[in-house]
């Protein structure tokens, strides 16, 4: 059975949109009047038609939402709305919203566009390229792993120290808020600032965000001697105070001027960044992102502009998850512009049998990135010049997004409590080819040393 | 009884109970009472114009608190006192009420200064210069504030 044709009664969530757009092939030139269809799901995963403010609501398009809807009404059982409240109008209450243009679900005619109202995950989906529309000025590189416990802290450390070591001025940022502290292996706990992460979208939030700016970032001692400068902003600061009472704050949307449209706290975050940035005035910025799929992981990797190193591990359940997450960037159409900033890192590589583990590492990668990321390449002879412009690579590419960057695990440097007097040659062993890729994502088109 | 204050009104006590008959109804009261201030104002008649865009606000946000979950007595009031009040006392009411219990970006717009502080139910007894062309515009957006929130409200699919 086509999984449109399930009845009413049965249909699962994942099973409404092949419905609803058999609903509207159905409807077929009844709906040709519509360019674009709009349509609202809803918290509880219901689905509503939206009549956008058009200035004058045309009356057949009216009555062809309204026949969809009790079509809808028929095939959706309780995903749909009843007929007379099926159809949102922008309109009817006067308002001027600013909605998303939605995942594309159906190609049309009329093509059909899902707005979907979740109560978190938004910024997954989207990407704020349009405050980016170049690179921004400082390298931002943003390290990432879906799941946790891969190491990805220490190599945002030792990468800091590379790069200090080159005689950069960088800055790492500590935006894992909810599990702190990538600070201690940076910083001793008396060296810490005054005020951390936190701190600041207490203070922003009653206007009081600049009076802490200018001291939020503390020198790490790693960088004494080494040529450069690392500034280390922490989630919290010298003094903790009530972190949970503060971090339950962050996540608040504020309106900058009243009535004015209010400010996501993800684009407060994005704020911060750009504030710190003129602040401190580094070559570079790190950023430690929090495991997993909060929205906080996702600033950093999608509103930001940054370079994302994905960490990962060959095992099944990291590349199930990532799955997750490319999939969503796949349909959200994000993937298209994340594509070209985004390195895999094979973390934690074994001792032993490493070249075999790093082939089933860049099979797998490359599975993960040909079936969500890289276009699909025509056959030679239909190709007709397309094949220059597809973004895509082969197995064997070196310098794709899918080629394993490799961290090698070693004894000498996973039981190390801090970074000080780091053993040049243990981590050249362990992270080489790691800090070549940092070299060459902080300035492109130069030659690499090592570290 | 002073000329500003209205019967049974300094309390707020009867400021959404609807006669005993007819039960209340929030969103219907809201746009209607929207609409009339808009023709209002676009006719320069400001007075009552804006004490329609308080009327309009308040409806809208019990429509919102009702939406969210507001206990409604038989008449459609809403059960708590502190919560049948007019606008000028229930925008910073809602805060509270949605404190752990709605998503934050309802609540956002509220946190900002109340735009309908200056507004008073008695203001229908005031002579007609009393009433700014700046005060009606300040509660003209006020209520297009509100208005805006409920339509998240709707679209999140809190209500029909």
């Amino acid at each position: 059975m086509n999984r449109s044709d399930i009845p009413a009664k049965c249909l699962r969530f994942d099973d409404v949109p092949s419905v609803l757009c058999r609903a509207v092939q159905t409807m077929g030139d009844d709906l040709r009047s519509l360019e674009v269809l709009h349509v609202v799901r809803d918290l509880f995963g219901r689905i509503r038609l939206l009549a956008r403010s058009t200035g004058g609501q045309d009356p057949k398009k009216r009555q062809a939402l309204e026949n969809l809807a009790r079509l809808l009404a028929e095939r959706l059982g309780r995903w749909a709305y009843p007929p007379d409240a099926a159809v949102l109008s922008t309109e009817d209450l006067a308002v001027e919203v600013r909605l998303p243009e939605g995942e594309r679900i159906f190609e049309g005619p009329p093509e059909v566009r899902l707005i979907d109202r979740t109560l978190t995950g938004r910024p997954w989906g989207t990407v704020r390229e349009a405050d980016y529309p170049e690179r921004p000025a400082t390298r931002r590189l943003a390290f990432y792993s879906l799941k946790g416990g891969v190491g990805r802290s220490t190599a945002v450390a030792v990468a800091a120290w590379h790069l200090a070591k080159k005689g950069l001025s960088v800055l790492v940022l500590d935006l894992d808020l909810e599990a702190p502290g990538l600070t201690t292996s940076l910083l001793p706990p008396d060296r810490l600032p005054e005020f951390g992460v936190v701190d600041w979208f207490v203070e922003d939030a009653v206007g009081q965000g600049a009076d802490v700016l200018g001291h939020m970032a503390a020198a790490a001692p790693l960088a004494t001697d080494l040529g450069g400068q690392i500034w280390v902003v922490p989630s919290h600061g010298r003094n903790p105070g009530d972190y949970l009472a503060k971090l339950g704050r962050c996540y608040l949307d504020l309106p900058r001027s009243p009535g004015a449209v209010p400010e996501e706290w993800t684009q407060r975050l994005v704020r911060l960044v750009a504030e710190l940035e003129k602040v401190q005035e580094p070559d570079v910025v790190l950023l430690d992102v929090r495991s997993g799929l909060p929205d906080l992981s996702a600033v950093p990797v999608t509103d930001l502009g940054a370079e994302v190193l994905l960490f990962a591990l060959d095992t099944d359940q990291t590349w199930a998850a990532y799955r997750l997450l490319f999939e969503h960037w796949r349909r959200s159409e994000a993937i298209r512009i994340l594509r070209e900033r985004l390195h895999i890192v094979a973390a934690m590589v074994p001792e032993t049998e490493r070249k075999q583990y790093m082939e089933s590492f860049r099979q797998r990668a490359w599975d993960l990135f040909r079936d969500h990321a890289y276009d699909e390449v025509p056959p030679p002879e239909d190709a007709g010049g397309a094949e220059e412009e597809a973004f895509s690579f082969d197995l064997m590419d070196e310098g794709a997004p899918h080629t394993p960057v490799p961290i090698y695990w070693n004894r000498g440097l996973a039981t190390l409590a801090n970074l000080h007097g780091l053993d040049a040659t243990l981590v050249e062993a362990s992270f080489g080819a790691f800090l070549q890729t940092i070299g060459l994502l902080v300035a492109p088109g130069t030659a690499q040393e090592g570290p | 009884m002073s000329l500003q204050s209205g019967p049974r009104e300094e309390n707020g006590e009867r400021s959404d109970a609807s006669d005993d008959r007819v039960k209340a109804d929030f969103f219907d009261a809201a746009k209607r009472h929207r609409e009339d201030a808009d023709c209002l104002y676009a006719r320069g008649r400001l007075a009552n114009a804006d004490q329609l865009y308080g009327f309009g606000a308040e409806c809208a946000l019990k429509a919102i608190m009702e939406a969210l979950g507001m206990p409604v007595r038989p008449d459609g009031a809403p059960g708590e006192s502190r919560h049948r009040v007019h606008i000028d006392r229930l925008w910073r009411e809602f805060a509270a009420f949605s404190e752990g219990r709605v998503p934050g970006r309802y609540v956002s717009a509220f946190l900002d200064k109340n735009p309908f502080d200056d507004w008073n139910v008695c203001q229908r007894y005031w002579p007609s210069q009393a009433i700014s062309e700046k005060t009606v515009e300040c509660h003209r957006v006020g209520c297009q504030q509100v208005f805006g929130v409920l339509f998240e409200v709707k679209m999140d699919g809190w209500c029909r």
